[in-house]
């Protein structure tokens, strides 16, 4: 169950990084907190999911456990 | 396997021609504004989709792909970003700008200008030492006999919108404190506050004329005047301008367009690097160090000045007159020496100068005319260039003139003798028992006359 919860944790990123800068852009737009001074959100924000991902069971880009773990 | 196909592409088109029908059905439904304003929503609607089309995936034992979101789509989703900022600064340009960005000062900002006043005022008995902080903008301080401190002016803030400035002032406050005999004025910034480069304030302030003023600042121009005490200008950038202050002045500077100080009784030291320094009526010593690419001018100096910029130092002991300090000259009238001069490359000139006057340059040529007999020594040379000497028809000197290539003119008859050596020539004679003069060229004319 390991590999599928690391797959899982890794393909959700990608959409949580999407809404993190959709979210930011908006609070740009409608609040003085402009994307200039909000965007280190986004390299925390990544470093956090990367943990997450790790602590799923990954073992980062060269794994012994490659992300290959569910094939198509 | 089947590659999965995501809702996210059909939505995004049914979206765009959504929007377009709606903009032909119904002009006028759909404007920039809207769009400019609510796209940042097309990524996070489509970051959810996602997120809930994965999880879909998941609980229905269906394989999860590699990536959420694809190379392909980070590109667009760049491409989008881009579109978005572009049409929100089109949008919010400043009306009737046509370009996106303005010019100011050499920053490029976006939005308007929205002004917020500030008024203050304090009591300033038992303080004797101002310091007044302002990063970005003008300050004019005035002394006057008063025991009040009053801060006027108003704080300009460029922002997108009236809210946006609003919220900006908001965290921007204009503290004044008390420390024991100093008052202290900052506008500084709290932290979240816009970037610095969208705000500036310029302070118009009454203080006691006896106090002493430390002003700080980044970009700004600071105005002086009327003080007894002491003056202490320290900025990146600024223009100061200095009036009837009685105590010393200190002017520190990263950069300036000008200098100016006029009516100082004490001391003035400039540095820095600049472009122009003005000083008229100072009591006191002068000492301006740094690299300045304007002009410098000086009247009616009392005591001694020293210019020391790049290759270039000028000494004058006083300057009942005035000088001229330009890139390519140096002029000065009615000086008292000592004078001392080293350039590069200037043509100077000096007129009713009195006592020791030493001459050096590169390049460029010397004109010299005391009104009075010289009464101490005279010594110029130069590189390239002519030398010329005017001297009242009663001197008594002990002159020696030399050119290597060039010729010698004497208008004092037998007394200086004239000698053509190959392509040089030299000067010698004396009259009386005057002071040494020393006139070198390596190529040019030297010439004396009455």
């Amino acid at each position: 169950m390991n590999s599928s919860e690391y797959s899982l944790v890794r393909a959700v990123r990608g959409p949580i990084m999407l809404i993190a800068i959709g979210v930011l852009f908006a609070l740009g737009q409608f609040t003085s907190y402009g994307f200039h001074l909000t965007w280190p959100v986004l390299l925390i924000l990544l470093g956090v999911l990367k943990l997450l991902e790790r602590a799923s069971g990954g073992q980062g880009q060269s794994g012994v456990n490659p992300p290959t773990g569910v094939t198509p | 396997m089947k590659r999965r196909h995501s809702l996210i592409g059909p939505l995004i088109l049914i979206l765009i021609g959504g929007l377009f029908l709606a903009e032909n059905l119904y002009p006028g439904s759909v404007s920039m504004r809207m769009i400019a304003a609510y796209w940042p929503f097309v990524l996070i609607v489509w970051g959810l989709l996602r997120l809930v089309e994965i999880l879909y995936w998941r609980l229905t034992s269906k394989p999860v792909p590699l990536r959420g979101v694809s190379g392909g789509e980070w590109v667009l989703i760049v491409f989008i970003c881009l579109i978005g900022s572009g049409l929100f600064f089109y949008v919010h340009r400043e009306p009737g700008f046509p370009r996106i960005f303005t010019v100011r000062r050499g920053v490029e900002l976006f939005g308007q200008t929205y002004d917020f006043p500030i008024q203050e005022q304090q009591s300033a008995a038992k303080v004797t030492r101002i310091v007044v902080d302002n990063s970005r903008g003008n300050t004019r301080i005035v002394g006057a006999d008063t025991q009040e401190i009053k801060v006027g002016g108003h704080t300009s803030i460029r922002a997108l919108s009236q809210y946006d400035a609003d919220e900006a002032n908001k965290r921007l406050a204009l503290r004044i404190t008390t420390e024991g005999d100093q008052l202290v004025i900052r506008t500084a910034q709290q932290p979240g506050a816009p970037s610095d480069s969208t705000v500036s304030t310029d302070l118009e302030m009454t203080v006691p004329r006896g106090s002493s003023i430390q002003a700080t600042g980044r970009n700004g121009d600071f105005d002086i005047l009327n003080i007894d005490g002491g003056v202490d200008v320290t900025s990146a950038n600024a223009g100061v301008r200095l009036q009837d202050i009685a105590g010393n002045a200190h002017v520190d500077l990263r950069r300036s367009d000008i200098v100016r100080a006029v009516n100082v009784k004490g001391n003035v030291d400039v540095l820095g690097r600049g472009q122009d320094v003005e000083l008229e009526n100072v009591g006191g010593d002068v000492n301006i160090n740094g690299y300045y690419s304007g002009e410098i001018t000086g009247r009616n100096l009392a005591k001694p000045l020293i210019f020391q910029s790049g290759t270039t130092e000028l000494r004058v002991q006083r300057v009942p007159g005035q000088f001229n300090l330009a890139l390519g000259d140096f002029t000065g009238r009615d000086l008292l020496g000592p004078i001392r001069l080293t350039a590069q490359s200037k043509d100077v000139q000096l007129r009713d100068f009195q006592g020791e006057v030493s001459v050096s340059v590169e390049r460029g040529d010397i004109t010299l005319a005391p009104d009075h007999p010289p009464s101490a020594k005279i010594d110029a040379s130069t590189r390239s260039g002519n030398i010329e000497l005017t001297l009242p028809a009663d001197s008594s000197f002990d002159l020696t003139g030399t050119t290597r290539r060039g010729d010698v003119t004497s208008a004092f008859g037998d007394s200086v003798r004239i000698v053509r050596d190959g392509p040089g020539a030299s000067l010698k004679g004396s009259t009386g028992r005057g002071p040494a003069i020393i006139l070198r060229t390596d190529r040019g004319e030297v010439s004396l006359t009455k």
